[in-house]
């Protein structure tokens, strides 16, 4: 197994899709950067605090630019294999198909954990240099566990979206429907629905503050019921797929 | 590897193999065997079944119905460890492409448990692709991914060789590259190849028996000298003496494959027959020709004959 992990970064080399995963995992710690240098001086400028910056960033990592980001890197990394037509070319060897999904799996966890903490260093960097109130080292490392967290349920919640790039074999299907699901997020994440939807129920769980209107373990069960049927339907269609 | 008493074994062997894509049998009941040290050239037309047979082999689609033994071994669901002993060049060269040739061999290699540099440079050396083994993928034309392609199936010292139109995209020197590599492979280390093609001249030039598959099913297997037999074509001369013409085809014209069926007739065997050369040497000589007649298929006519000159 530790060899198909391995082989799997081995894969990314001079890649420019490893370049697009620490791009995009800039966005946010930039952006909400430029948004409390925008605002500082207006009236609420006693709330630009370190906190602030950072809880920013955590939460839109979460609902918007983590789903869209690491499901099209997660994607990206089972369709090149049809596109590229390595696949047919690898399973011979003969490596073991659920292996082989689940060191991709393992890979986007690693990925993903790496990118979670590039933006968390990317913000406490930025909070830093522009001399947010509240800044000590202490206070920007109890952001490290959120960070990872966040990631880590952001992965449990990239196994549709792998399903999806094992049924249709095409990323710009893929890319439609992860687009089409941060919309909903966003439509959703104001909302009252907020803790039964898989990817806004993210915020709940992460922050720990209780769902109003739904019992405490909705927002789990939604993430999780979610997560379960895309692992189980991603490895029962790799499993049973004749490879082209 | 396999030793010299081991080589008449069956390596490869089908039984009764169904492959269905809708309402369509894409291989329909093929039962074949290829033995140890022997190449077996699967000839077919395009769509008549190869490639899914081969996917097949390799496990990358399962059968409908039947089973496929490698070495011995049923390869069914996740028992195909006798895969690992199998070397394999598929349709489509795939390589990561943003990889070097050496980093995509180094890969493979470390997957396939072989180690070591220079079992790769070795694997590289005999496809003739050591001179770009640090080039990127992605610059690569066809044919060196081709070449690249018989690296990575010739990497793990295999048994047997499992190749899908392998001299596709190959330029000319590719082909007699590969030809030698195969026949050298065959003879000296008693590696068993299956290849598929639709290029008969190639597969006749290098294979020891030939199937040949048309809609999903193998509608004849022969060994490739009574092929040649088969198709060898002769030109038909009706003279006034046999026996002088005989002498004349060989003292004057060097020419021994030849044969007087009955009184009166002399069939020349050859693959490009003069018969504008020999009908006036023979007259020169004295003797009368009274008819001249090209008789005998060509490889590609035997083959349309065979599979009815429709594509399947």
């Amino acid at each position: 197994m530790l060899k198909l992990v391995r082989a799997e970064f081995a894969k990314m080399r001079r890649s420019s899709m490893f370049l697009v995963g620490f791009a995009g995992a800039a966005v946010t710690p930039l952006v909400s950067f430029a948004g409390i240098m925008l605002y500082r001086s207006g009236p609420n400028a006693e709330e630009f605090t370190v906190n602030y910056l950072l809880n920013e960033t955590n939460l839109f990592n979460n609902l918007l630019i983590g789903p869209a980001l690491y499901g099209l890197l997660g994607s990206w990394m089972v369709i090149r294999e049809f596109s590229e037509g390595t696949l047919r070319n690898i399973l011979p060897i003969p490596v073991s198909r659920a292996r082989f999904l689940a060191a991709k799996f393992l890979a986007l966890l690693v990925w993903i954990l790496v990118l979670s903490l590039w933006s968390w260093i990317l913000a406490a960097t930025l909070a830093a240099l522009g001399g947010l109130d509240g800044w000590s080292l202490s206070a920007v490392a109890k952001y490290i566990a959120p960070f990872l967290f966040g990631g880590a349920l952001l992965f449990l919640l990239s196994s549709p979206f792998l399903f999806a790039a094992l049924a249709l074999r095409n990323l710009v299907p893929v890319i439609a429907i992860i687009v089409s699901l941060t919309l909903v997020s966003v439509v959703i994440g104001n909302s009252a629905y907020q803790p039964i939807y898989p990817w806004t129920a993210i915020i709940p769980i992460v922050s720990g503050k209780p769902s109003a209107g739904f019992p405490p373990y909705a927002p789990y069960l939604s993430l999780f019921a979610t997560s379960f049927a895309g692992f189980v339907l991603s490895f029962i269609r790799f499993c049973r797929m004749d490879i082209p | 590897m396999s030793d010299g008493g081991s080589r008449l074994d069956t390596v490869l062997e089908t039984e009764s193999l169904v492959k269905r894509f809708g309402s369509r049998n894409a291989v329909d009941g093929l039962s074949l065997r290829v033995r140890g040290g022997e190449i077996y050239g699967f000839l077919g037309m395009n769509g008549a079944g190869k490639t899914t047979t081969i996917r097949m082999l390799l496990g990358l689609c399962k059968p409908n119905s039947g089973c496929v033994r490698i070495f011995g071994e049923p390869q069914t669901g996740t028992r195909r460890r006798a895969l690992s002993r199998v070397g394999f060049l598929s349709d489509s060269p795939g390589f990561y492409e943003n990889l070097t040739a050496l980093e995509n061999l180094r890969l493979y290699a470390d997957l396939s448990g072989v180690i070591g540099r220079t079992a790769i440079e070795d694997a590289l050396r005999a496809a003739g692709i050591d001179a770009a083994a640090d080039a990127r993928v992605a610059g690569f034309s066809l044919g060196m991914k081709r070449r690249l392609g018989v690296a990575r199936a010739l990497l793990n010292h295999p048994e047997l060789l499992i190749l899908d139109e392998p001299i596709n995209g190959l330029d000319p020197a590719g082909i007699r590259d590969l030809r030698i590599i195969l026949a050298r492979l065959a003879r000296e280390n008693g590696v068993a190849v299956f290849m598929s093609s639709h290029i008969l001249g190639e597969v006749e030039q290098v294979a020891d028996r030939v199937g040949v598959i048309h809609g999903g099913r193998l509608i004849d297997e022969i060994p490739i000298a009574e092929l040649r037999q088969r198709i060898r074509s002769c030109v038909e001369f009706s003279v006034s003496d046999e026996n002088r013409a005989a002498v004349i085809l060989e003292r004057d014209l060097g020419i021994t494959d030849f044969e007087i069926p009955s009184a009166g007739i002399v069939r020349v065997y050859m693959r490009t027959v003069d018969a504008a050369a020999i009908n006036r040497a023979f007259v020169v000589n004295g003797i009368d020709v009274s008819r001249v007649e090209r008789e005998g298929a060509g490889l590609e006519e035997y083959f349309l004959r065979l599979t009815g000159g429709d594509h399947a």
